[in-house]
């Protein structure tokens, strides 16, 4: 006969079993460094199951202190024509951690680096707020942080993830959709995914080979989006007015 | 292009670069290319009439420039982080490097082309050498910094930095023909500068236009997007045609009356300014992706305002205290007795 507690214990085993299974939740921790290994970290978004409820830009915004207007992520939302007529579409943003990041040689002050495990990060008390980086990156990932005057953008959750948890936005995200792990083990749930899906990159012909892979991506929004209009020319309309 | 995107929830950053930088361009090129002029003036005679009213120019400006520069950074108390470290692999490091050099040598020559330096002129020329020769630096960083950033389609052109160095090198023949002209000094080969190079620059203008012509904005087609098809951006680029042909035209005429050389000069500085904001905040506007900035105007931004005035009003500062130093040729002619050197 089993206790009260072995019973709930199972009940919390098969309840983690549901939402952990493969594809849902990133089942793969983050491995301690003090291994000695040193991982390659990435993240695979798989769009399909992104529903575009922000919790990750929530999330990620009280993970990191985030000036209000600001963002490290955030899910661009889009309506698309469809044979069926308008669907939309989610394309969640940040920054790519690119094997080749052309904000690091710009930066005058050596602020910005990459950690072996693939992080780029950004050393707060180097920055001096030159802005260089923010114009070099290609994806519109960094910003100048208007609390501390310094370049800004997304870590990984780097203080989470050397901590041995996932970034706050993998955490959240309430179906799953993304994945974060290391892409050198063959043997990881993100490297599996990338073995067995199509996945994609943003703007690819920058030559700044990202590490964050997206599943199930329309091709419309891999590059520039030529948006024909929309809440940020609602937006530019608003300050006209005011103006 | 019609392809029935629209975005419901994007979102828009500040500019990185703000006024600030259009100042700093627009002073430290006006300042490199009076600089080069003064120095192939004096290259012939290092006494020669137009190259007091050349130095003078290219010095209030070299003066003048490190202050928006300071101003632009986010940070500019830790400046001196540019100088604890060795970031070879970034042209604006090697920029920190070379804009004090050329102020240094600005300064130096300010001192020696003054009374009080009068009996040290046989050191002229060597400092002509420096001042020239990191004057080319500043000019090549400035362009070479922001050609590289291949994430801004319309600085990453190959008429980018052609664009600009010959804009630097007009705007300088500009401040020496107002300085020329307020100080009843010969301005020399600046005027001609002015109007060819004015003339060069619009029809540049023109010939970058005609070959993104039609292209996309990643492939060529950035520059039109920003000179001809976003509003109001692309009016500025009709000021810079009316600006660069009427410098043209007045700096013809101006060579017999000082009023009129100093209105191609102003003309000039102005097309030159025009041409940098479009520039640098028309192609921040530019979306890389989606996200993208929000439109940033002159004239409905108070602290745009408030920075040209403050910049402007730092410039006549230095300026008025440049001619404690760089008095006129008729009250310094003594150097020019004792020393008629050719550098």
């Amino acid at each position: 006969m089993k206790s009260r507690r072995e019973i709930l214990s199972l009940g919390a085993v098969a309840a983690f079993g549901l939402t952990a299974s493969p594809g849902l939740a990133a089942p793969t921790k983050p491995q301690a460094p003090s291994s000695g290994y040193v991982p390659r970290w990435g993240m695979v978004i798989d769009l399909r199951r992104c529903i575009g409820c922000q919790a990750c830009t929530v999330s990620c915004a009280m993970e990191n202190a985030v000036p209000t207007g600001s963002h490290r992520t955030l899910v661009s939302t889009y309506e698309v024509p469809t044979e069926d007529g308008p669907g939309q579409a989610v394309l969640p943003r940040m920054c790519n951690h690119c094997e080749n990041p052309p904000c690091i040689p710009v930066c005058p002050v050596e602020a910005t680096y990459q950690q072996q495990n693939g992080i780029v990060v950004i050393d707060a008390e180097q920055c001096v707020g030159c802005g260089y980086c923010v114009q070099a990156c290609p994806y519109d990932a960094r910003f100048i942080n208007e609390d501390t005057g310094v370049a800004d953008k997304c870590t990984f959750c780097i203080q989470r993830v050397d901590g041995g948890l996932l970034p706050a936005c993998v955490e959240t995200c309430v179906g799953g959709a993304r994945v974060f792990g290391d892409l050198k083990s063959e043997n990881s749930h993100i490297a599996g995914m990338i073995r067995d899906h199509k996945v994609d990159v943003l703007r690819p012909h920058m030559g700044t080979r990202p590490q964050v892979y997206y599943i199930g991506l329309d091709g419309r929004l891999q590059d520039r989006v030529e948006a024909e209009f929309g809440s940020r020319q609602l937006r530019g309309l608003n300050v006209h007015e005011e103006g | 292009m019609e392809n029935g995107i629209v975005d419901l929830i994007s979102f828009d950053y500040g500019f990185a670069w703000r006024h600030w930088a259009v100042w700093y361009f627009l002073l430290v090129g006006a300042a490199s290319g009076a600089a080069l002029i003064a120095f192939f003036a004096a290259w012939r005679d290092e006494n020669a009439p137009q190259v007091r009213p050349a130095l003078f120019a290219a010095a209030a400006c070299g003066f003048t420039a490190p202050f928006p520069l300071l101003a632009d950074l986010h940070q500019p108390s830790r400046f001196m982080n540019f100088y604890l470290g060795a970031a070879t692999d970034s042209i604006m490091w090697w920029g920190a490097w070379f804009l004090p050099a050329f102020v240094a040598g600005l300064a130096v020559l300010v001192l020696l082309y003054s009374p009080l330096g009068q009996r040290f002129h046989t050191y002229r020329r060597y400092v002509w050498y420096w001042t020239a020769a990191f004057a080319l630096a500043v000019l090549a960083y400035t362009a070479g910094e922001m050609t590289v950033v291949t994430a801004r389609p319309a600085w990453h052109e190959a008429w980018f930095p052609v664009m600009l160095t010959l804009s630097a090198v007009v705007s300088g023949s500009g401040v020496i023909a107002i300085v020329a002209a307020t100080r009843g000094e010969n301005p020399g080969i600046a005027l001609r500068l002015l109007a060819v190079g004015s003339m060069l620059f619009v029809v540049g203008i023109l010939g970058w236009i005609a070959s993104g012509w039609g292209d996309t904005v990643g492939n060529g087609g950035a520059f039109v997007e920003l000179a001809v098809k976003d509003n109001p951006v692309g009016l500025l680029i009709v000021m810079t045609g009316v600006c660069g042909l009427g410098g043209a035209v007045l700096a013809f005429a101006g060579t017999r009356a000082a009023a009129l050389s100093a209105l191609a000069g102003v003309l000039a500085v102005l097309g030159a300014l025009v041409f940098r904001w479009e520039l640098f905040m028309g192609a921040q506007a530019q979306p890389k992706t989606e996200a993208g900035f929000q439109s940033y105007s002159l004239l409905a931004n108070s602290d745009a305002l408030t920075g040209l005035l403050g910049t402007v009003g730092l410039l006549a500062v230095i300026l008025v205290f440049l001619t404690f130093f760089l008095v006129h040729e008729d009250e310094g002619s003594e150097g020019r007795r004792t020393s008629h050197t050719a550098l």
